[in-house]
């Protein structure tokens, strides 16, 4: 059997068992959707302050109505990072629990080498993000969030660098951290911190300089300005440079997690 | 009768011993320190009523002489936006395009004599509308008063405006946050949302002790499952007000959270207490044999409750109904409570907040011995 | 018993090269050493019994067999190949039935199956076939389409039996299959062992029930901490007790001075004197005729006679004997008893 087959299905059988069970179904699915929602509806309300008033036009950088969309989208989107994030880095310690169980040892009997499980994983890692990007962007997409307003570009791209990026640093926690406990916690606080330091939800000038920073080495921030770059500004000239942070965020990650993850190597 | 209540008591002890002796505990009283830091930092441009940013905004204009008095007017503001002139309006959006600048304000073709270009949404296109907005209706009046007989329509249109935004500004001074530092609002916030999980902890300690069979031997000795229940209940009652005080102190220590009216916080930190351990009696009554499920619903619904009572969230960036209709959680009333406590609220100012969350917990104790009642299998 | 021994030994002498070598194995975690220069063969058709208490190192002894642990020196030989030099050509002819219950509870045992086959390359006609005998073996052919979360711990345990057997190993390795478990399922497992050695696997069954080894054996090793205590064919170990015998006596437990009656038994006994679960067991090295000498200083104690026995030479006496404590915790003593 090819590396190639036994890497498909054992990254398969992963992703498989990722969705049969209920509670990740509802964290992974259906609550982001609620909650993209509920945040639309939130922002139903304000979003278009630019209606023209006592003779002055407001317009955006790209001169587009459609890009107008960018304040409803923006914030659905930082939910679905939120999600994004929190799904992958608790999916980041499934090695660790085959580990647990016994069927990592397992599956190096049948012969598989440790480097092909470790890539399998990964490759698990990214079908499941694909799989929730879909899902949540279609489901929301329903519920009246306009993603494509502005192109199809707009929306994948920042989508694929946030998956690539939040599987590889899943990896690199997977690498650093084995207790699941620890790692159960990052998943479940990190992530929304994250997205406010990153100015998913209100716009970073309101923070202090020091913050304002900081907000270099947070991928939610590089996620966001590939979506405004996207949305608002020149398109793929504006979203290259966030989606080459993105890309290393990525490959920093794995690196560390192939590294770290030699190490327990039974 | 006394033998019960003895029970119940040395039951109570030991589940708080079991908690409050528990390496989880550490991350219980850390996790809402790290956060409330890191918001309070975050936020604190969102909290206080002037906001300059970190660096002025640039301003790229291509205007007309008529409109000097605009420029004039927006580099009035040195630290808000640093105005440079562009050759023409096409040469100004490029800026903007390009990202040079923040925002651009060009002369328009049509009718509408201005155009202001920034990305929607943003700070600088509110402040930026706000003082150009302002500019042409003060120009407007002038040139009104020089002129008696202009036409009505922007007349109209520039007092609507005006009254608008006065409206918009008295409702603002009632809001419950108004005058609260970043700091203070996300101590009140946290130890709101985590007082929950410290009340719940009590409750998973029980369902775990049935799946074990602990409840078993307990019940042995002649104990009823009232008076188990009730330990349970008052135990996460304890641990709720517990945390509550303990986070005072730290946070006052820490953050300089000046806590106010010691009888007021004290009655709402025992009515938002006895609100989260009946809801936490709620929820395992709902799951009464699954620790884990208990202990992973206490986390979902804490954290949905936490997102739309202003605790994660500040009620200051939800919009005005979103945030009304969320009022009635139990939560958000304990969030209002505290808010206007440490505004310096006494007693009698609370007592909205205080009867909200009796009545709450009243509800779901209710509800939940209801529940109880109906799932209750072979047991007595 | 001791005929199906024999034609096993039998049918291992015939065959000619062994299919298991292990040859001085030792690994030490830090400065706990868990294998102290093990060796042993055997041969096709034959079932090879590690014997010993927990933590005697036979978990360690067979992932170093998977070739999942390195030994700190010693070498294994599966088929002729090293599990160190050519660990992937050596697992190719085994089959590993872990401790744990490696399996995946929100699976059916069809897709457990399925799963690793194909992660052991076996080809899809095969496959099908192969499942469909594993599963007829094992006895779980008509719940192969439950999740095996819903199986009691016995199904669970006779899936990780299961999974073992994929590819039709030459070898397999099995570490303590029946822990835990209804008598039922343990004879189950018990069963299908033997009918798979009399196919021609070569077996190697790590256990702390001295009974298994007995049913199942041909040759054995006793292992406690790490080394070898015994090792050899079953009658031949059986007879290094001797003319021992262990005389077993109810203990019952919440006598209020026992732990001061064993201590002054043990003072003046001069054999081994144990107590576990309830139960009191003394070894008498030279056979009953020392019996009425220690029942007379049981009585001086002043404990109940009520239920005494002797017990004849077995592999527990043996353990008993030579190590002065018995095979089995309080713990896992348990466990038998419930199983
Ligand atoms: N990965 C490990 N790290 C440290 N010590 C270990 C490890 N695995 C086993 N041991 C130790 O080695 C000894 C033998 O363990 P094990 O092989 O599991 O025994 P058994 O399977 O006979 O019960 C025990 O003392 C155990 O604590
Ligand atoms: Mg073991």
């Amino acid at each position: 059997m090819s590396t190639f087959r036994r890497v498909a299905t054992i990254s398969f059988n992963a992703t498989l068992r990722t969705y049969l069970s209920g509670s990740n179904l509802f964290w992974i699915v259906a609550f982001p959707i609620l909650l993209s929602f509920l945040i639309s509806l939130w922002l139903g309300s304000d979003g278009d302050t630019a209606v023209s008033r006592l003779g002055i036009t407001y317009e955006t950088p790209r001169g587009d109505q459609a890009s107008r969309e960018f304040v409803r989208v923006s914030k659905v989107f930082g939910v679905y990072l939120i999600f994004c994030f929190s799904t992958l880095l608790t999916r980041a310690g499934n090695l660790h629990d085959e580990r647990r169980r016994g069927t990592l040892q397992r599956t190096l009997v049948a012969g598989v080498p440790y480097s092909e499980i470790v890539a399998a994983h990964l490759v698990s890692l990214i079908l499941v993000g694909a799989l929730q990007a879909v899902i949540v962007l279609v489901g929301t997409g329903l519920l009246g969030t306009r993603w494509l307003a502005t192109g199809w570009g707009s929306v994948i791209l920042p989508v694929a660098g946030t998956i690539f990026a939040a599987s590889g640093i899943a990896l690199g926690i997977a690498g650093l951290l084995r207790n699941p406990g620890i790692v159960q916690l990052l998943a479940g606080g990190a992530p929304s911190i994250l997205a406010l330091m990153g100015g998913a939800f209100f716009p970073l000038d309101v923070a202090p300089a020091g913050v304002q920073r900081l907000a270099a080495v947070n991928p939610m921030y590089w996620a966001m300005e590939a979506l405004s770059g996207g949305f608002v500004y020149s398109g793929w000239a504006s979203q290259a440079a966030p989606m080459a942070i993105l890309f290393l965020f990525g490959v920093i990650g794995m690196v560390i997690g192939v590294q770290g993850l030699r190490r327990f190597e039974p | 009768m006394t033998a019960s209540i003895r029970q119940m008591g040395v039951i109570t002890a030991h589940l708080i011993r079991k908690v409050a002796f528990n390496p989880a505990v550490v991350w219980l009283i850390a996790m809402p320190l790290v956060i409330i830091y890191i918001l309070g930092i975050t936020m604190h441009g969102l909290f206080s009523a002037e906001f300059t940013p970190v660096k002025p905004y640039r301003i790229v204009v291509a205007l007309p002489e008529e409109a000097g008095f605009l420029v004039e007017r927006i580099s009035r503001a040195p630290k808000h936006f640093a105005v440079e002139e562009a050759r023409d309006a096409q040469e100004a959006r490029q800026a903007v395009f390009q990202r040079q600048a923040d925002a651009a304000i060009v002369a328009a073709d049509g009718d509408e004599p201005l155009t202001v270009i920034a990305p929607p949404g943003s700070i600088v296109l509110e402040m930026l509308a706000g003082v150009v907005q302002a500019s042409l209706e003060q120009e407007a009046q002038q040139v009104a008063a020089a002129q008696p007989p202009v036409e009505n329509g922007s007349r109209e249109e520039s007092d609507t405006g005006a009254r608008s935004a006065g409206a918009a500004d008295g409702a603002l001074s009632a809001m419950p946050w108004e005058g609260v530092g970043s700091f203070e609002y996300f101590s009140i916030g946290l130890i709101v949302m985590f007082m929950a999980f410290a009340s719940h902890s009590a409750m998973v300690h029980c369902v775990q002790d049935r799946s074990t069979g602990a409840y078993l031997r307990i019940r042995a000795l002649g104990v009823t499952r009232a008076v188990y229940l009730g330990a349970g209940i008052t135990s996460g009652m304890l641990l709720g007000a517990g945390f509550s005080l303990v986070m005072a102190v730290i946070t006052w220590t820490l953050f300089r959270v000046v806590w106010g009216n010691a009888a007021a916080w004290a009655l709402m930190t025992i009515a938002g207490a006895a609100s989260v351990a009946s809801l936490s009696f709620l929820l395992t009554a709902l799951l009464p044999s699954d620790p884990k499920g208990v202990e992973n619903a206490g986390g979902t619904v804490y954290s949905l409750l936490a997102f739309f009572g202003g605790s994660t969230v500040p009620l200051t960036i939800m919009p005005r109904w979103f945030s009304e209709i969320f009022s009635w959680l139990p939560n958000r009333k304990m969030l209002d409570g505290y808010l206007k406590i440490v505004k310096g609220a006494g007693v009698k100012e609370i007592e909205q907040e205080l009867f909200g969350l009796a009545a709450a917990a009243l509800i779901m104790l209710g509800l939940a011995w209801l529940v109880v009642m109906l799932l209750k299998r072979e047991e007595v | 018993m001791a005929t199906h021994a024999a034609v096993q030994e039998a049918r291992g002498q015939a065959a000619g090269d062994p299919s298991i070598v292990v040859e001085g194995l030792r690994k030490s975690f830090g400065k706990n050493v868990a294998v102290d220069g093990l060796s042993f063969t055997v041969h096709p058709g034959e079932i090879f019994g590690l014997l010993g208490p927990n933590g005697a190192g036979k978990s360690t002894t067979l992932s170093i067999m998977a070739g999942l642990i390195r030994p700190d020196s010693g070498d294994v030989k599966i088929g002729g190949h090293s599990v160190i030099r050519e660990t992937q050509r050596a697992q190719r002819l085994m089959g590993v039935v872990p401790q744990g219950l490696a399996v995946y509870e929100e699976l059916t045992a069809a897709q457990n199956l399925d799963y690793f086959a194909k992660l052991r390359g076996i080809e899809k006609k095969r496959r099908r076939q192969e499942i469909e005998e594993i599963l007829e073996l094992v006895g779980l052919s008509g719940v192969a389409h439950r999740k095996v979360a819903q199986y009691s711990g016995g199904m669970k345990r006779r899936l990780n039996v299961g999974i073992g057997l994929l590819g039709r190993p030459r070898v397999l390795l099995l570490d303590e299959p029946t822990v835990g478990i209804d008598p039922q399922s343990r004879r189950h497992i018990l069963d299908s062992v033997r009918r798979l050695a009399e196919s021609g696997m070569a077996v190697v069954y790590t256990t702390h029930y001295m009974e298994e080894v007995e049913y199942l054996c041909s040759r054995l090793a006793i292992i406690d901490r790490g080394r070898v205590i015994a090792h050899g064919p079953i009658d031949e170990v059986r007879a290094l007790a001797g003319d021992a015998v262990v005389l077993r006596l109810p203990f019952p437990r919440g006598v209020l001075d026992e732990a001061a009656k064993v201590e002054s038994l043990q003072n003046t006994l001069p054999m081994p004197v144990e107590v576990t679960s309830g139960e009191l067991r003394i070894v008498l090295p030279q056979g009953s005729r020392q019996a009425p000498a220690v029942i007379e200083e049981l009585q001086r104690h002043g404990v109940p006679l009520d239920g005494m026995r002797l017990e004849s030479p077995n592999l527990e006496t043996v353990f008993l004997s030579l190590t002065g404590k018995a095979l089995r915790d309080g713990k896992a003593a348990e466990e038998g008893a419930m199983a």
